[in-house]
């Protein structure tokens, strides 16, 4: 080796030990900037400098053959890329995934600082091992062309554990659906392209799919041209800016569940089975599902099996007439707003309006017309999902709400009984909840209840039910579950759920992060009577939760 | 413009570590005429009146990033068609071509050998202008 290259070794040697020196420094700036966004949110540009700062530490340190140091740099560094380009919030698994790399980082940097001789390689496998599989996740096409919205929307409705992929122009939009077909749509009105670009989009769009996509409009416009004109495109809802976010993932949780719901379920109750029979053709045709009763009688355990969403019945019956058995199904709580459309020969109008009286809410005469009996029975039953879905999910989380659990509840009992199955009800309180509003504020406390929420629905199967029943309680339905099966899968929530790392922006406190655990009692059918006694077992069960020293689950005893 | 005359090189990186090996590269080693701008900002003003040879923009950097850089100061009509190479991790084919797109010759690999870069730039040299 000549003088010159030796000389200029020593001084790569030089640089090399000094830029060892400064690791802990870039360690702590790569630190600095994962709490900014901790406290602040995954917008773009916060993650953008986190993922530079990486990305520059993976190089430098490669540079400078600091192998266990740049290795552990790349692997954060091509965990972050994605989420800065898609801009999405990683989900919790992500989270502890990444935690481990940073973890990792800062062990290679440690032990390089202190010069170890040899080059450990750094194991940073996924802590979580389930996940709900990825087609049970919503994609949803966003479409807006204001960044800043586009960011805000994607986190926000990202959280409720939808995919949300965003075009800023609609031709990229229609592009893409030639690729994929998104579950929902969320599109902007005006583009540079046009004032109403947005609508020509959706209508184009509906020329490529065979089947309605739930649309969604945003425009900074209110008056009801433009409103028309949504219309008119096949639009399923519109807001305007300033946009309520919350509104509107509400709104999209009405419209999916719609969607997964399938087929507007009709249930006839009609005398005549030919007649019965053709409605159910007819309607069937227009693709819904149909259930039918010819003798009134049995219609109410039908019912009660079936679901029905909107029921089409005929007046004049034996045994009991349309009208009483119409009396009788509005006495169920549970089926107080199901539309109920009569048919009937009545033409004279103030006797199908006493009927009206009586419960219904149409009159269809008969002779039946078919396009007649579709279209009333379609918007009947369509504004009721809708009007549904408004009045059953809770507004911070998503989930459904305690009066629509209480209902699932009473449902899945008298399922069961029937079909001699078993399912699991369990109640979550969170521990200490006050105290966390308290110590943290409020604002930090709906971060931690959305953050349960999200654990929840992303790892439950999608036949439990996933309720919000009070401010920080929870109520799961575990379908077709043993009680040990949902002990198990319980517990193993309780612990992920303690070991997440909410942070809060409490500027007095050293330790950016802290814990929240939650106690569970769970009661299992058949073992109580109905749904109010198993409901109070589950309760006493996690009061004993609470009184054996909270973060744990229990089982009740029957 | 013949493979002779490269001699001044406008080096922009925002990581002072990196410009430190880079000068020990490019001057100790090559023997080029180096000098170091942290920022896109920073070149901008100091560019012109060093009449550089060879632009070599690093392409992650806060701010002004390497390809925002390089947009900049082929405004200024004397650099207009200077030379530029990129320095990046990223490297797969496609991206080198987008680069180049950009207005590059070539694009340097990070991260680089101090001991043979020189040699690298001076061959993407040769071969562009021969």
């Amino acid at each position: 080796m000549n003088e010159k290259a030796a000389a200029v070794h020593q001084q790569l040697e030089a640089l090399r030990d000094s830029y060892r020196d400064e690791l802990p420094g870039k360690i702590d700036e790569v630190q600095q900037a994962l709490d900014k966004i901790n406290q602040a949110g995954w917008e773009t540009t916060a993650c953008k400098t986190l993922h530079r700062l990486v990305h520059t530490l993976a190089g430098t340190s490669a540079t400078f053959k600091l192998s266990a140091v740049s290795q552990a740099a790349c692997k954060l560094s091509d965990f972050l890329k994605p989420l800065v380009e898609t801009g999405e919030p990683p989900g919790i698994d992500q989270y502890r995934y990444m935690d481990g790399l940073v973890e990792a980082l800062k062990q290679s940097v440690n032990e390089t600082a202190e010069d170890v001789p040899e080059i450990k390689t750094v194991d940073a496998t996924p802590l979580i091992t389930q996940t709900k599989p990825e087609k049970d996740r919503h994609l949803i096409f966003l479409v807006q062309d204001d960044k800043h919205l586009a960011e805000v929307l994607s986190v926000q409705l990202g959280r409720f554990g939808h995919e949300i992929r965003t075009f800023s122009r609609p031709k990229k939009f229609l592009d893409a659906l030639k690729q994929e077909l998104p579950d929902a749509v969320i599109i902007d009105m005006i583009f540079p392209e046009g004032s109403l670009a947005g609508v020509e989009a959706v209508k184009r769009m509906e020329l490529y799919v065979d089947h309605h996509i739930p649309t969604i409009f945003i425009s900074h416009r209110d008056d009801i041209t433009v409103r028309l004109q949504a219309v008119r495109a096949g639009g399923d809802a519109y807001f305007t800016k300033p946009v309520d976010v919350d509104a509107l993932s509400g709104k999209l949780s009405g419209m999916l569940e719609q969607k997964t719901s399938g087929p507007y379920r009709i249930m006839i109750v009609d005398d005549s089975e030919s007649l019965s029979q053709y409605y159910a053709l007819v309607l069937g045709q227009a693709g819904m599902k149909t259930q039918i009763s010819n003798d009134p009688m049995q219609a109410l355990e039908l019912i009660e099996d079936f679901n029905p969403e909107l029921i089409l019945m005929d007046i004049y019956m034996p045994g009991c007439s349309g009208d009483e058995l119409a009396k009788i199904i509005r006495q169920l709580d549970r089926y107080v707003d199901v539309p109920i459309v009569f048919v009937s020969q009545e033409r004279d109008k103030a006797k199908q309006l006493a009927s009206l009286m009586l419960g219904g809410d149409d009159f269809i005469t008969k002779p039946v017309q078919d396009e007649h009996l579709v279209s009333s029975v379609t918007s009947r039953a369509q504004r009721h999902r809708i009007l549904r879905s408004l009045m059953t999910r809770d507004s911070l989380t998503g989930l459904l709400n305690h009066t629509r659990v209480k209902n699932r509840l009473e449902n899945e009992v008298a399922r069961a009984e029937r079909q001699a199955s078993s399912f699991v009800f369990a109640m979550l309180d969170i521990d200490n909840f006050k105290s966390v509003n308290d110590t943290y504020g409020h604002p930090t406390g709906d971060k931690v209840l959305k953050s349960l929420s999200r654990l929840l629905t992303q790892r439950l199967r999608k036949s439990d039910v996933v309720g919000r029943y009070g401010g920080e309680e929870f109520a799961i339905i575990l379908p077709e579950t043993t009680p040990e099966q949902a002990h198990r899968v319980l517990d193993e929530l309780r612990m992920d759920f303690a070991a997440i790392m909410h942070q809060h922006n409490n500027e007095d406190m050293k330790n950016k992060s802290f814990h929240v655990t939650f106690s569970c009692g769970i009661a299992a059918f058949p073992g109580y009577e109905d749904a109010t006694c198993l409901n109070d077992a589950a309760d006493n069960a996690l009061y004993a939760a609470k009184e054996a020293g909270r973060n744990t689950v229990v089982l009740a005893k029957d | 413009m013949d493979s002779g005359t490269l001699q001044n090189i406008l080096y922009v990186e925002d990581e002072p570590s990196i410009q430190a090996v880079a000068q020990i590269a490019l001057e100790s080693v090559g023997g080029f005429n180096l000098r170091i701008c942290s920022s896109g900002e920073e070149a901008l003003e100091i560019a012109v009146a060093f009449k550089p040879d060879l632009l070599l923009l690093d392409v992650m950097m806060p701010g002004m990033d390497g390809p925002a850089t390089l947009e900049a100061l082929r405004k200024l009509p004397e650099l207009t068609n200077t030379p530029a190479m990129f320095m990046t991790a990223k490297v797969q084919p496609d991206e080198i071509a987008h680069f180049k797109s950009l207005g590059a010759l070539d694009v340097i690999a990070k991260p680089f050998d101090p001991m043979t870069v020189s040699d690298l730039i001076k061959s993407i040299w040769i071969s562009n202008f021969n």
